[in-house]
């Protein structure tokens, strides 16, 4: 059943294909996901993802910020602590449910009764967390954790870490949970107000402990444990303020701060603490309380955004890549590409939004980039199967034609060949299928006119009843049989391959040509004079088809060659290896439209009207000859003589040995 | 002479059977490859005339049947053919056919052929030691040609190729068996040799239609030397 095996074929060259484009695909996915080469897309997306999903503005954090107004009333930073232990006190005294601080107070003041009075109001209000800072010493960068110095910290009621993480592009986006020198045992500052204020979270409250467990091998490194990226409620600015010095001073209604969470920190561009994140534009950083107020509604809501496992992701990035192969195999390019387009789209949105809606974080610079390549991955393939098959189709359209000038091409020979030149060789095929065309038209008018001509009318004596006469008969049924044989012998000639031709000794083959036409030049008194070398000469060539042109040209020669003259027959071997055959008669100069025309199909000037004389076919036929053997005929006249040649390509061997 | 006839075309079959009896030999005609195969096979005959195309086996199979049957003991095959083209007549006769006979079939020439390749069954040495031609006499005996009763000088295996040519007039002798017999004792001859040698002699001995010689080249497969009809 050649349908269905072809159609197996079929099939298993298509898997083959889809085989072939899913490998690099999953190469350029896992690649491009295990080595983060594309992080800068992955946080793109990332923080589209951020800008596409505000939150409602929280009515339960607030934030008391040190901003310019307070620095224009208050004077220059830093403050005196005592003026901190004062806005502790008003602020505790309207009952918020944790205050926690964002100033560091790593060292002692140069006013002992400031830091009392400070720790006093702490220990007062029994609700205020103090920040813990980890950063590198000048010198060496080691690192250090440094508490509030030891007054503070005494009274304080918990103490975390304000540290953020910035990502290669210097945007802030992740915390680490627990963080610590040697084992990763502080809390962030957020989970520690959340834990005083009794609104953490179930989940992360009992993972908190899990962090004292670190291994205390490398005592000196930094331990990060846990990261997760945080969500942004909104600009910076969405987190509602109030002015320190408007609390300070007492403008503020009491009510304003119940049951609240309040952080105290700096917001004025002055005092530098900022960092840029993806919800803020580069002129707009986030003050670094306000980020921390983020972090604290991210956790206390359970939206912090954990990046899927490095093995899931992988797997993940694996599968997404290979997707396209669905649809791209059943798709015409164009659909094909709005597919693939939208493909990327698609998962580049997905992911996006992926945080804000399941808290978790896969980065898709893999997948998407494996997603543009698949369309010119598989087009490219496509491309090369046409090219295959066209391929195919050239080599088989010359097969299948006569060109014999330009041998078949070996599937290798049309690969090398450029895109013009293969339509050069089409151009070249489809010129010889015209010239093919118009040969098969004379062909018929051939053989409808003249070799009809000639039955026809040797079947109206015979039906015209009368006894006939048999000589009268003969001449043009012989004449019928003469052109049907040549017709025969020149559709031959003109099929001749020049790869099947054997090696042929030319002097005894043109000797036969002469002996064959012995008797008719004796009886028209034409001596026959042969200028043959005595040596065999070779050429590869093609035994019946030179003989008979040779035998065609004696012909033509006798027939007009004045009674009397001779004619001769010659064999010259030119120095290059070429040998040229020739028969010459005498003869008036022939006109030059008539040589013009004498090699051509089917032409039958002056020359060839006589009687018997040919089809027409003659001098065709040798023309088709030597050029199917490489060669060239042609005809020159000179001092009274006329003389036709042929010249063919010798044989490229040496001469053989004497065997005695 | 009995001859065993493969025709399945009838009426040429009858027109050929005329002739041959007419020229004194008993004919049995075959219409099918097989029948004849069996008959050559199982009955004496003098030579066989094959035909290339009948419709059971073809003209081929029923040599290659006759070779495989009889070997040594197998009478000359002429092949009729109706296909001219060289590489049917070389298959012919590279399938161990002694001759070939291009259709449409002329009487003389049919007959020709037949006596040519059976002279060779009665055996020439006893037949004759000297051949004369006219001008060209052959001396099979003390192995020497002349011409106009002067001697050609002539080397070893020129003598040898003249000898076996002038033997087997009008019999068609491939290459391949001309290196056979004349090269017998020289391992790896090319058939250029021969070339050279075939046409020493047609030039030393003027074996030219002038002369009343043909020495054909069978499509340079091999050679023929006929008598030229019309000269004597």
């Amino acid at each position: 059943m050649p349908g269905r095996t072809s159609f197996r074929t079929f099939r298993r060259c298509f898997a083959s294909e889809v085989v072939r484009v899913a490998l690099p695909l999953l190469l350029i996915a896992v690649s491009i996901s295990s080595s983060g080469l594309l992080t800068r897309v992955d946080h793109l997306v990332f923080d589209l993802g951020q800008r596409l999903n505000w939150r409602p503005v929280p009515d339960d954090v607030l934030i008391v910020a040190i901003d310019e107004d307070s620095l224009d009333l208050l004077g220059r930073w830093p403050w005196s602590r005592d003026r901190h232990a004062r806005l502790l006190r008003t602020l505790c005294a309207s009952d918020p449910a944790v205050v926690a601080i964002d100033i560091a107070f790593s060292e002692k003041s140069d006013e002992p009764f400031a830091d009392a009075a400070l720790a006093d109001a702490i220990a007062a209000c029994g609700r205020v967390v103090l920040p813990l800072v980890i950063e590198s010493t000048r010198v060496g960068g080691q690192l250090l954790e440094t508490p509030p110095i030891q007054p503070l910290a005494a009274v304080a009621a918990g103490i975390g870490r304000i540290g953020v993480r910035l990502d290669e592009d210097g945007i802030a986006r992740s915390v680490d949970l627990r963080e610590g020198v040697g084992t990763a045992a502080w809390p962030l500052l957020a989970e520690e107000t959340l834990r005083l204020a009794g609104r953490l979270p179930a989940t992360s409250a009992g993972k908190a402990g899990s962090g004292a467990a670190g291994t205390a091998a490398a005592s000196h490194l930094l331990v990060r444990e846990e990261m997760r990226r945080f969500e942004f409620v909104g600009p910076p600015g969405s987190v509602p303020r109030v002015s320190y010095a408007q609390v300070l001073v007492g403008n503020m209604p009491p009510e304003m701060f119940a049951g609240k969470i309040v952080l105290v920190g700096a917001t004025a561009v002055g005092l530098g603490d900022f960092l840029p994140t993806p919800v803020s534009a580069l002129s707009q950083p986030m003050p670094g309380v306000e980020v921390q107020a983020n972090v604290l509604l991210s956790m206390r809501d359970g939206r912090l955004i954990s990046a899927l496992p490095t093995l899931s992701t992988l797997l993940l990035a694996a599968l997404l890549a290979v997707v396209p192969l669905l649809w791209l195999p059943r798709l015409m390019p164009l659909a094909g590409l709005l597919a693939s387009s939208l493909w990327v789209l698609a998962v580049g949105t997905a992911c996006a939004l992926l945080p804000g809606l399941l808290q978790r974080w896969f980065p898709p610079a893999g997948v998407l980039l494996a997603g543009l390549f698949a369309f010119p991955l598989w087009s490219w393939r496509r491309l090369e199967a046409a090219r295959r098959h066209l391929d195919q189709e050239l080599r088989q359209l010359r097969a299948s034609l006569p060109q014999r000038e330009v041998a078949v091409a070996s599937p290798a020979e049309i690969r090398r060949l450029g895109f013009e030149q293969r339509i050069a060789w089409v151009q070249a095929a489809q010129r010889t299928m015209r010239a093919l065309e118009a040969q098969r038209n004379e062909a018929l008018a051939f053989i409808s006119h003249d070799l009809r001509a000639p039955l026809a009318g040797v079947l109206s004596q015979l039906e015209s009843g009368d006894a006939c006469d048999q000589a009268r008969l003969l001449p043009a049924l012989r004449r019928a049989l003469g052109m049907a044989q040549s017709f025969l012998w020149l559709a031959r000639a003109e099929a001749l391959d020049r790869k099947a031709m054997e090696e042929i000794e030319l002097t005894s083959l043109m000797h036969q040509a002469v002996d064959e036409f012995h008797s008719l030049a004796r009886q028209r008194q034409l001596p026959l004079v042969r200028q043959l070398p005595d040596e065999p000469v070779w050429i590869d060539g093609d035994f019946e088809s030179l003989q008979r042109s040779v035998a065609n040209l004696v012909h033509n020669a006798l027939h007009h060659a004045p009674r009397g003259t001779a004619v001769t027959i010659g064999l010259d071997c030119a120095g290059d290896g070429d040998v040229e055959l020739w028969v010459r008669n005498a003869g008036p100069a022939l006109p030059a439209d008539l040589v013009a025309r004498l090699f051509k199909r089917f032409s039958r000037g002056e020359r060839g009207a006589s009687a018997s004389s040919g089809t027409g076919l003659g001098l065709y036929y040798v023309r088709a000859v030597a050029e199917g053997h490489g060669g060239q005929a042609g005809v020159e006249c000179s001092d009274g003589a006329i003389r036709f040649w042929v010249r063919l390509p010798g044989a490229d061997r040496g001469e053989p040995e004497r065997v005695p | 002479m009995k001859i065993a006839y493969l025709e399945d075309d009838t009426e040429l079959a009858a027109t050929v059977c005329d002739w041959l009896r007419q020229a004194g030999h008993e004919v049995d005609l075959f219409t099918s490859g097989v029948a004849c195969a069996q008959a050559v096979v199982s009955r004496r005959f003098d030579a066989c005339l094959i035909d290339w195309l009948v419709p059971d086996l073809s003209g081929t199979e029923v040599l290659a049947r006759l070779q495989i049957k009889l070997r040594q003991a197998m009478p000359p095959v002429i092949f009729t053919t109706g296909r001219d083209s060289e590489e049917d007549v070389v298959a012919v006769l590279n399938a161990g056919a002694d001759d070939y006979i291009v259709k449409p079939l002329s009487r003389p020439l049919l007959l020709a052929r037949l006596q040519a390749v059976t002279r060779r069954q009665q055996g020439v040495a006893g037949a004759s030691l000297v051949q004369d031609f006219g001008r060209l006499t052959v001396d099979h005996g003390r192995r020497q040609l002349a011409l106009d009763d002067q001697l050609i000088v002539l080397t070893e295996r020129e003598t040898d190729l003249a000898l076996y040519l002038f033997q087997n007039i009008g019999r068609a002798l491939s290459r391949k068996r001309l290196i056979q017999v004349v090269w017998s004792l020289t391992p790896d001859v090319d058939t250029r040799t021969v070339d050279v040698h075939v046409s020493i002699l047609r030039r030393k001995l003027g074996l030219t239609p002038e002369f009343g010689w043909r020495l054909i080249s069978i499509y340079g497969h091999g050679y023929r030397l006929d008598r030229e009809k019309d000269s004597v």
